[in-house]
Parts: C-alpha cells; sequence; structure tokens
C-alpha cells in the first residue's frame, strides 16, 4: 500500500492555564497514539507558542480519516493543510505520535514554518522541517515505548 | 310388585328374556347409528338412510316384543294371528317413525318428551296389539288398574329418555338407552302382570292362529337382520370416527401453517394451540393449554374479542415482554363441535417497519439529518414554542459555495462524500443535534438557542467548513455561506423565518461567500424590487421597451469614423431609463440573456444597414449566447435576413465569459471568424488576462479596459500596460481599440502609441440610431 504523509498546522483553541493547557496537549497526543497504532500511522507533533504541527504518515485512507477527524475538533482552530504527498518510506516509523518538545532554539522553525504557512514555502523546505523534527526526536530523545496495554498510564515521549 | 316379579321368573322363559334385552340393545345400536349415518349424509342417502333407521327401530321394538311373547309360557296352546301380527308391526314402524321424525334435529326439551309420549303411545299400542294377536286356549281378563299405572308410569320414562337422548352432555345422553329399556319392561311387563288369563280347554284356537313354532323363525329372521344393521352402523360408525380424527389431523396442520398464532378455546380457557402461537409467546403448547386466554392477552376476555374487526391488545409472552397483537375471533365446527378460534397476529413487526418507514421519510437518507419534511415540523415546533414563552431561537440556513463545482469536476461519489462530512463537521458545532437539518442539495438549516449564539455557531461553522476535505487522495476547499434570522423579528410564521433566512443567505453569497449575514429588513425589500423588476424585464422585449443605442470607434489620428459599439438601452415604462448594470446580471440570471441577446443582435445588423457601408458594428456577447451551440447559425441567420456584410460585424466577447468556457466555445467561434466577422476581447486587462486566451481563439481585436487609459498620462504603471499590449496586438497581428478616452491629452497619447481605434465621451456618448447615423452621413465624416 503506497505510503502518504500529512503535514499540518492548526491553532489551539484550549482553555485553562499553561499547565492545563500541556496536560490537554498530552491527552491528544496520547488519543492520537492510540488511534495511530490502530490505523498504522505514525507521526510527531510540535505543540507550542500556541500552535500545533502534526506529521501524519501511513495510509492514505488512513490519512483522511484521522484528517477529517482533525478538522471536526473544535480544539483546533485554522486548520491549514501544508502538504499531503507520497512518500517511499516513513521518518518517524517509530512513533504512533510524539511530541516534540520545542524550546528556544527550535524558535526559528516556527519562523519557517509560518513562511510556509504564507504559502510561500516550497518543497525542499518543507523536508528540510521534517528532518529538523526527525533529528531533534532521534539526537535529543529518550524514547521509551508507549504501554498501550494500560492507556490511562500512557506516558507521551517527551523530549526535554 | 311382587305379581310383576313372578311373572318375570315363573311365566316367561328367561334365555328368551335376555335375548329379547339383547335384541332390543342391538336393535337400538343399529338404529341410533344408521341415524347417525343418515345425519352425515346428504339427499337421496340421507332419505333412504333415515327410512332404514326407523324401520330398524320399529322392528326393534316389535322383535324385541315378539320375542318377549315367545318367551311367555303359559303352559297350554297358544298362537299367533298373523293379520293383527303384521298390523303390529306395521303400527309399530309407524309409531316410532313418526316418533323420532318429531324428535331429530331438534334440542327443545319439551318437544322430545312429546316425541317420547308419541313413542310410548306406539309401543304401548304395538303391546296390546301384539297380545290381542298372540290367542291361547283360554279366557283373557286385564287388570285394568294395573294396565293404567304402568302406562302412566311409562310415559315419564319414554319422554325422559327422548329429552335426555337429545342433551350435550355425554353423561346425560348415556342414560337414555337404559331409561328407554326401562320404559320398555315397565310398559310390558305391566301388561304381562294385568293379564289374567284362564285356561279353558274347550276353547279352540282360531284356524287362522300360527303355531309359535312357525313365528320364532320370522321373529329370528328380523333379528338377524337388525343385528347385520348393527354391524353396518358400527361400521359407519367407525368410518366416521376416523373421518373426525382425519379432520382434526388435518385442522390442526393447517393451524400450524398459520402464520398467526392460532388458540382454540374451550370457554376462557385455551384449548390448543398452533406453532405460531407457542413461537410467539415463548409458551409450549403443553403450557397453553389449560391456560386462561385473558391471562395471555392482558385481561381481555374472550367475549370482548371483537368477530368482524382486528382488535388491538398485547400479548404477555413467557419472559414477560409485551407484545403487541392484534386478535380476532371466530366460532368454527370442528367435527361436530363448536370451537371458538382466537387468531392472535404480531404486530411488532409492522410497527417496526412502520418505525422504520417514518424515519426514512423524515431522514436525509445520505447524511442521517432531518430532511425537509422533518426540519420544517422542527422549525414550526420551534416558532411555536417560542410564541407561547415569548422565548428566542435563530434559524441559521448554509449553502456551500463552489459545491456545484465539486460535482461537476469530480463526480456525484465524492460530491456525496462531502456532504457527509459536511454535515458531520456541521453537527460538530450544534449542540443540539435534532435541530439540525439538510433541506436538498447542498443546502442545510441548524436552530440555535438565540441571536448570540447564532453568530458563534455560524463563526464555528465556516471555520470548520474552511479546512480542507481530503478526499480520495483529493484536496478539495469548499466554504459555506450562512443567512441568519431570528424569531424576534416574526416567529410565530416558520415560512417568514425561512424566507429571511434565505435572503440573509442570498446576500452573504453576493457578498463573495464564506460569510454570514443576518437579516435586515432592507434585503426585502430589495428582494422585493428585484421581482417587480424582474416582472418588468420579462415583459420588456414584448412591449418593446428596449432600443440599442452606439457609441462611435474613430481612428484616433485622423478622426475618421470607423464604426459603433451596441450598448441596449431599456426605457421602464415607470423607472425611466434602467442601467444595464442593473438589468444585464438580472436578465443573466433569469435566462432572458439568450432572447434580448439576438434581439440586440438583430437590431444592430438591421441599422447598420442605414450606415455608410465602411461603418462597422460591435455587439457584444454573454457568457450564455457564447455557450450556446447553435450561436454560429444564429448570427448567420441574422445576417442573412439583414442583408449585413459579415466584414461589417464585430462580435466583442469578455474573458469572463471565456473563463466557463465548454467544448463547442472553440469550434463557435472558428467557424464565426470563418465567416468572415471580426472578434474582440473585451475589456482587457481587468480580468486574468490570460494570454492564453489570445492564441487560443481567433480574436482579432483587443478592447483595453477603461480604467487604464483614465489614469493616463498621470499613471505610469497605466501608460507601460497600455504601451505593452499596444505592441503585445501588434506582434499578434490583432487591432487594439482604446475605450474610455475623455480627454484631448488622452486621444494624443492613443496616437502616440500607435492604437488603432478610440472610444469615448470625448468622441461621444452612447446615442441613438438616428444620431449616430446624422453623425456619420454628415459632411464632415470625422471628428477633430
Amino acid at each position: 500500500m503506497p505510503l502518504y504523509r500529512l503535514l499540518y498546522k492548526s491553532a489551539f483553541a484550549l482553555r485553562g492555564d499553561a499547565r492545563s493547557v500541556n496536560r490537554q496537549i498530552d491527552d491528544i497526543v496520547a488519543d492520537a497514539a492510540l488511534g495511530n497504532l490502530r490505523s498504522d500511522l505514525s507521526g510527531a507533533m510540535i505543540a507550542s507558542s500556541g500552535i500545533f504541527i502534526q506529521v501524519l504518515e501511513g495510509p492514505l485512507s488512513a490519512i483522511e480519516i484521522t484528517f477529517e477527524k482533525i478538522c471536526t475538533d473544535l480544539r483546533h482552530r485554522h486548520v491549514e493543510l501544508i502538504e499531503l504527498a507520497p512518500i517511499d518510506e516513513r521518518l518517524f516509523a517509530k512513533w504512533q505520535m510524539v511530541r516534540v518538545d520545542i524550546r528556544e532554539e527550535m524558535l526559528p522553525l516556527l519562523r519557517v514554518f509560518d513562511i510556509a504557512l504564507n504559502g510561500l514555502m516550497d518543497m525542499s523546505k518543507t523536508e528540510s522541517i521534517l528532518e529538523l523534527m526527525r533529528s531533534h526526536l532521534t539526537t535529543t530523545a529518550v524514547t521509551k515505548p508507549p504501554a498501550y496495554d494500560a492507556p490511562n498510564e500512557m506516558d507521551i515521549v517527551q523530549i526535554r | 310388585m311382587q305379581a310383576v316379579y313372578s311373572c318375570i321368573t315363573e311365566a316367561h322363559d328367561r334365555h328368551l328374556l335376555l335375548l329379547a334385552a339383547l335384541i332390543c340393545m342391538v336393535g337400538v345400536y343399529a338404529s341410533s347409528s344408521i341415524a347417525r349415518h343418515a345425519a352425515r349424509a346428504e339427499g337421496r342417502d340421507r332419505r333412504i338412510w333415515s327410512l332404514i333407521a326407523i324401520l330398524a327401530a320399529g322392528c326393534t321394538a316389535w322383535a324385541t316384543h315378539m320375542i318377549g311373547l315367545l318367551a311367555f309360557n303359559p303352559g297350554m296352546l297358544s298362537g299367533f294371528e298373523p293379520l293383527r301380527t303384521g298390523l303390529s308391526l306395521a303400527l309399530a314402524v309407524l309409531g316410532i317413525g313418526l316418533a323420532l321424525a318429531t324428535s331429530i334435529g331438534t334440542r327443545n326439551r319439551v318437544r322430545r318428551f312429546f316425541s317420547g309420549v308419541l313413542l310410548c303411545a306406539s309401543i304401548t299400542i304395538l303391546h296390546y296389539l301384539g297380545q290381542s294377536s298372540y290367542v291361547m286356549t283360554a279366557r283373557v281378563s286385564w287388570d285394568v288398574q294395573l294396565v293404567t299405572v304402568s302406562v302412566l308410569a311409562a310415559i315419564p320414562l319414554f319422554g325422559a329418555a327422548m329429552v335426555m337422548s337429545g342433551e350435550r352432555t355425554k353423561f346425560y345422553r348415556l342414560a337414555a338407552a337404559p331409561l328407554l329399556v326401562t320404559a320398555i319392561a315397565v310398559l310390558h311387563f305391566g301388561g304381562m302382570t294385568a293379564l289374567k288369563v284362564e285356561f279353558d280347554p274347550q276353547l279352540a284356537l282360531p284356524n287362522s292362529a300360527v303355531s309359535p313354532d312357525v313365528i320364532a323363525p320370522v321373529v329370528a329372521s328380523v333379528c338377524a337382520a337388525l343385528v347385520l344393521l348393527a354391524f353396518v352402523g358400527l361400521r359407519f360408525a367407525l368410518a366416521a370416527q376416523a373421518q373426525a380424527r382425519r379432520d382434526r389431523i388435518r385442522l390442526k396442520q393447517l393451524a400450524d401453517l398459520a402464520v398467526e398464532g392460532l388458540a382454540i378455546c374451550d370457554g376462557q380457557t385455551i384449548d390448543a394451540a398452533n406453532d405460531s402461537l407457542v413461537a410467539l409467546s415463548g409458551y409450549t403448547k403443553e403450557k397453553l393449554a389449560g391456560r386462561t386466554l385473558s391471562s395471555l392477552l392482558s385481561g381481555l376476555q374472550i367475549e370482548d374479542i371483537p368477530e368482524q374487526e382486528e382488535q388491538e391488545t398485547e400479548l404477555r409472552a413467557a419472559d414477560s415482554r409485551r407484545i403487541p397483537v392484534r386478535v380476532l375471533r371466530k366460532t368454527v365446527r370442528i367435527g361436530n363441535r363448536e370451537h371458538v378460534v382466537v387468531a392472535v397476529r404480531d404486530q411488532s413487526e409492522r410497527l417496526r417497519t412502520e418505525k422504520k418507514m417514518e424515519r426514512l421519510a423524515y431522514t436525509d437518507s445520505l447524511t442521517g439529518l432531518a430532511n425537509r419534511l422533518r426540519f420544517g415540523q422542527i422549525l414550526a415546533a420551534a416558532c411555536e414554542d417560542a410564541v407561547s414563552t415569548n422565548g428566542e431561537f435563530a434559524l441559521l440556513l448554509l449553502d456551500l459555495d463552489r459545491f456545484k463545482s465539486v460535482n461537476d469536476t469530480f463526480g456525484h461519489l465524492v460530491g456525496d462524500e462531502l456532504l457527509k462530512r459536511v454535515a458531520k463537521r456541521v453537527s460538530a458545532c450544534s449542540k443540539n443535534k435534532n435541530a439540525l437539518g439538510r433541506l436538498g442539495g447542498d443546502e442545510f438549516a441548524i436552530i440555535v438557542g438565540n441571536s448570540e449564539m447564532a453568530e458563534e455557531v455560524a463563526g464555528t461553522i465556516l471555520e470548520l467548513l474552511s479546512r480542507p476535505f481530503l478526499i480520495n487522495g483529493l484536496i478539495i476547499d469548499i466554504g459555506a455561506s450562512i443567512g441568519i434570522t431570528t424569531s424576534l423579528l416574526d416567529g410565530s410564521n416558520p415560512a417568514t423565518l425561512s424566507k429571511q433566512a434565505d435572503l440573509a443567505l442570498y446576500a452573504a453569497k453576493h457578498q463573495g461567500g464564506s460569510i454570514f449575514k443576518h437579516f435586515e429588513p432592507a434585503m426585502s425589500e430589495r428582494a422585493e424590487a428585484r421581482r417587480g423588476l424582474e416582472l418588468d424585464l420579462r415583459r420588456a422585449l414584448a412591449r418593446n421597451e428596449f432600443e440599442v443605442y452606439y457609441q462611435p470607434q474613430v481612428d484616433p489620428k485622423s478622426g475618421q469614423f470607423q464604426g459603433a459599439e451596441a450598448l441596449v438601452r431599456w426605457h421602464h415604462p415607470t423607472r425611466g431609463m434602467v442601467s444595464p448594470a442593473d438589468f444585464i446580471p438580472l436578465a443573466e440570471e433569469i435566462g432572458l440573456i439568450g432572447a434580448l441577446g439576438e434581439w440586440v443582435l438583430r437590431t444592430a445588423c438591421k441599422e447598420a444597414m442605414s450606415w455608410p457601408s465602411d461603418i462597422t458594428v460591435a455587439v457584444n456577447l454573454s457568457a450564455y449566447q457564447l455557450h450556446d451551440s447553435t450561436l454560429a447559425q444564429t448570427v448567420s441567420r441574422v445576417l442573412r435576413d439583414t442583408g449585413l456584410p459579415p466584414q461589417r460585424l464585430e462580435l466583442e466577447i469578455t474573458e469572463g465569459a471565456l473563463l466557463q468556457e465548454n467544448t463547442t466555445t472553440s469550434a463557435t467561434l472558428r467557424a464565426i471568424r470563418a465567416m468572415g466577422i471580426g472578434l474582440s476581447m473585451d475589456d482587457f486587462g481587468t480580468g486574468y488576462s490570460s494570454l492564453n486566451y489570445l492564441r487560443r481563439f481567433p480574436f482579432t481585436k483587443i478592447k483595453i479596459d477603461q480604467s487604464f487609459i483614465r489614469q493616463i498620462p498621470a499613471d505610469d504603471d497605466s501608460v507601460a500596460i497600455v504601451q505593452a499590449i499596444t505592441s503585445l496586438a501588434a506582434r499578434l497581428r490583432m487591432a487594439v481599440t482604446v475605450e474610455g478616452v475623455e480627454t484631448p491629452e488622452q486621444r494624443a497619447f492613443t496616437v502616440s502609441e500607435g492604437c488603432d481605434q478610440i472610444q469615448g465621451y470625448l468622441i461621444s456618448r452612447p446615442v441613438d440610431n438616428t444620431t449616430i447615423r446624422a453623425l456619420f452621413v454628415a459632411p464632415k465624416k470625422a471628428v477633430a
């Protein structure tokens, strides 16, 4: 089955203080990881400065179903599709869904995305953003597989 | 009593007496079984068997009597007087036949008792006539008192026997035979005891007397015949029993075949039930038999069940479920007994189907939302509610932008999938899922609490629908427009509300879509005005209210008239001159543009014929005309009809019209060009200014939009654009016309740029045919 990758950006519409928002995002990532395991999707997400940037990889039909759910989700605002393209292999095969923690040094990445969202980003830049996210995960992540047997205790891979 | 006893024991041969009793019993059985067979038979058979039964009954009585007489042993010579013996037999048959005839087929007890009395009389006659036929060498005298007593005693016994034999209960019927035998015995032995015989050897038997030895074989053969008849009767009875058994089995099989539950009742209790009722109730057949019907049918008594129309009730099943059923009662004969059969029809499937049908009728099958019909009810209920509680609600009407093009481009399957997803996204925004409907096509409606909430919901919906739809690898971007109205304006009327929301939606669409608009009363007025204008416009052609005006086109250098552009004007009888900007879009919308366009073309060609022969006429083509595959023929016909040479006609087409090109557009334009007609690209520079169009279609002229010349010579960019287009046209060997030239400076600029033609107020505003002809034919054919 041919693989596809989808990249989108949206704004949070989450209520509560920073802590609560952070927890809600963790819940979203946990739910996503569980759902993605079932539908053979992998991916990663940046959630920072009020913005989600999410990558989804997998079969087209699963991507379409998942993205439609996101588009029906009122926790997102201004959902914008950045890329939907066939791929040869997964970049985030290790992760059903993982949160890439953005720190100060990652902010340039967001800025690049802002350019992307103005419609001026070309394909080579999309690729480089994804590569950046991935290398950040692989070099700094202390990855541990999520405990899918006990979803309540599911710990999302957080990179700090 | 002692006398009677001694009469039986001493004066009679006991064996013969026993035989008499036996023959009596056999005979009674034979006659009654034959009679029952006669009752079952029909027509001639019935009459013959009835006769035989009566004959058998008479013979039985007679034979019993005769054996009784033969058993009498007076100890002297005795004989039978044949005539009276025969007469006694005939009278016995007649009397018994009469008695049976009065009793047959009636259960009336008085009548049956009367027939018993008749029977008693006939047997009494038989006895005493028979007695008188028995002659002895003795003097015979009678104890009249005893005779009377015995006859009087026998009457009620006979009556009772007949009454009993006609009873319904078997127990009573069984009592009939012993009663009859007793009655006969009372009569017989009473009579015999009352007989006083004094031996007198002086007396001789009459010559005609027949010896008992001769009579005995006669009686015996009658008896044999009776025995034979009894066997025949037995056979009949057995056959009838077998038939009844077969009938019962067949009935049971039939009942089990029935889809309806059937309960055969005896009084209030169920006697038997069929398989369907077993399946329906969950009770076994054994458990059903013996239950009262009312325990099964929630207290319904059997008398309450109608015989004609079905009655709705509930059946309490074994698992205490209540199953909706309809019941009907019918009385049927099974064998020769009447039974009440109650038919129980399961209604749960029908009710389920009805519910499903209702759901189907009220649901949009594609999205699962309420359909137009159902939403109409929801809206009406909301209106009623708002009126009664003085409350408020808002109605949102939503229509997708660009849905038609999705359907046309990607097909209906994708269109349907899109609608499903739209329904889901809209549902996600609406708290009350029951206040949401798809009215048809890509139109949805939502009811929300109030105006403020409506804005919030509308905003959310617009946001959700602006998100892309990924369908089968396609990325589809649509949007939606929403019209909002509130019940505060006119909550009592669903129709008004719908119209208001519709107008607001129309306004939102008109502003480019992807927005929501609240209804404003001005919208109604505008719509009203538009409707008025529409009506007038439809009549305007017939009333000749249109006129073609012409704006001259000249050579900027020489000022020579070269041609004129035809422009339509509408002289409205009350509104005066209506601007083309107002009525042309309306004419396009209501499909009047085709007829109007052809009228303008024909009029312009006709009027151009009165102009000098070197002057051309330019006529605008609408998108609608361009898509009409018969356009080339129409133009050709108009030229032929009016006689205008094709070289003098120019057709102007805007880019906008070409945007919606279809497969025939290119062929149409080539055909027109092939006739020698000129083609102008109108308003160039304002739209997409696609150079591709210039290449693909055989244009002969580019008309630069007046917005550029207006800024000339002040605006450098405009200057550059006009210069660029002019040189482009020159390279493509197309002429250039500059529109909207209003000042001598602008004209000078066009001269310097080498433009071929100018048009504008500097030369002339559009004027009627008379005026422009005057201009053209004036001695000085130029504007300096």
